[in-house]
């Protein structure tokens, strides 16, 4: 609506009268850090209400601006500014959640909320109410999730391989995320997340090989009697039952976590280079004889 | 059995104690520890799994026939795994399998124990493996009869 191309052409009236309104109450995490809703925090909706705030005094300095909220975060660069400038205006903040919206049979609504800083409920007769309501992930993403077989974060958007590590990759190698995909974010982070995730591909493309370890789980096909268990245990996707009813690695999309194996009531799985011998004879090693602390402590720690 | 050493009859028990650590996490706790320099008793081994989920419950029981008075599970926290999901299969297993089993063994259900352990806890890990050796070295030796 403030946009000088959008709808309205920048102007702002009521679309159900038409009349310019002289308070507007903008109410932040609508559905966000709730319990009953989102639980996690939107991240563009404050500074988003802080500038529109900021556009509304400049364009009609006799409004009215309301803003509830219940913490400003105005996180990423240059968004800190837009507070000062709003704390400096003529901009009323009220900390605190409302509680209830009512209609009346002009149009005008009645914002009922409790400060939580002054400590006394609050009554405000609204010509206007804009809700920041909360980011949600997109309807293609469980689709995307399902098909794809990505990781599903806590929140319902896609979640990365590693939060700090490998913020772009996801468990299946070639395939990036970034921007909203991967939970809320503003354009600079969505670019600065689209870029990281290009080259990380073009990174992947350039070798023409790709390099794989060769932890990797084998299947012994006498053993194996194709219950299925491996198959729903590999998050990866790697174990398929072949049409004979034995499993089958695939040995590209395999990881080498050996799930699998101690989830095989046949044990007809083994992981190379972690077998389960080699393991077996590592605790004996470790457990019998040369090895024996509480004989030869003294001895070990001088060697 | 080798357990049946004299070392019930030794006056100061100084308890065995096998440490599964997961590559990603536990195992780089562990590191930490030393790169840390953090003190914890001798009394442990590590044996390096790839994921805790690889940690089969033979495992244990072979440990405990061949020595060990106390097996300590550790991986990455849940949600953390670098495999995902693993230690959630872990968990589970420990749940289902190990304790019942031990159990039923008549072995006392604290010599095993599964914990969290992220990469950048040196601190706890040092403290995790001061605490489980105290724990075992009151439980005193395993006895097999």
């Amino acid at each position: 609506m403030l946009s000088p191309i959008g709808p309205t052409g920048g102007h702002i009236y009521r679309v159900s009268d038409g009349k310019t309104p002289k308070t507007v109450v903008m109410i932040q995490c609508v559905g966000s850090r709730s319990l009953k809703a989102n639980p996690y925090c939107s991240f563009v909706c404050c500074s988003v209400a802080l500038k529109n705030a900021q556009l509304l005094k400049q364009e009609y300095p006799e409004m009215d601006v309301i803003i509830y909220y219940i913490d400003i975060r105005t996180t990423d660069k240059g968004n800190e500014e837009y507070y000062r400038k709003i704390r400096e205006a003529d901009v009323r903040m009220i900390r605190g959640k409302v509680g209830e919206l009512t209609e009346d049979d002009d149009h005008n609504l009645m914002v009922r909320a409790y400060s939580s800083l002054t400590g006394e409920l609050t009554k405000i007769k609204a010509d206007m109410v804009v809700l920041s309501t909360g980011m949600n992930p997109s309807k293609g993403t469980m689709e995307a999730i399902e098909v794809l077989g990505l990781g599903k974060g806590p929140n319902g958007f896609l979640s990365e391989i590693h939060g700090c590590l490998k913020p772009q990759e996801t468990k299946n190698i070639g395939i990036y995320i970034c921007g909203c995909a991967a939970g809320p974010k503003n354009i600079p982070y969505s670019v600065s997340t689209a870029l990281a995730a290009a080259s990380k591909a073009a990174a992947l493309l350039s070798h023409k090989t790709i390099i794989q370890e060769l932890i990797i789980a084998e299947i012994d096909e006498t053993l194996c009697s194709g219950c299925h268990r491996c198959e729903k245990v590999c998050e990866y996707k790697a174990i398929s039952i072949n049409d004979n009813k034995i499993a089958q690695v695939d040995e590209l999309k395999c990881k080498g976590c050996g799930v699998c194996i101690s989830s095989c009531p046949a044990r007809a799985i083994d992981l190379k280079y972690y077998r389960d011998r080699q393991f077996e004879a590592e605790i004996k090693g470790i457990g019998t004889g040369e090895l024996d602390i509480s004989q030869k402590k003294s001895i070990k720690i001088a060697n | 059995m080798p357990e049946a050493k004299n070392k019930a009859v030794k006056q100061d028990f100084e308890p065995d104690i096998l440490v599964f650590c997961c590559n990603w996490c536990s195992y780089a706790g562990a590191d930490l520890a030393g790169v840390s320099r953090f003190q914890y008793p001798p009394n442990m081994r590590i044996v390096r799994v790839m994921c805790s989920g690889r940690v089969d419950p033979s495992f244990v029981l072979k440990a405990l026939k061949e020595g060990a008075d106390g097996v300590l599970i550790t991986g990455c926290h849940i949600g953390d795994c670098h495999y995902i999901s693993g230690n959630e299969y872990a968990k589970e297993r420990f749940e289902k399998l190990h304790r019942i089993i031990i159990k039923q063994l008549g072995i006392n259900e604290k010599r095993v124990r599964l914990e969290w352990v992220s990469a950048s806890e040196g601190r706890r890990f040092a403290d995790l493996i001061t605490e489980f050796t105290n724990e075992i070295r009151g439980l005193g030796p395993l006895k097999f009869y």
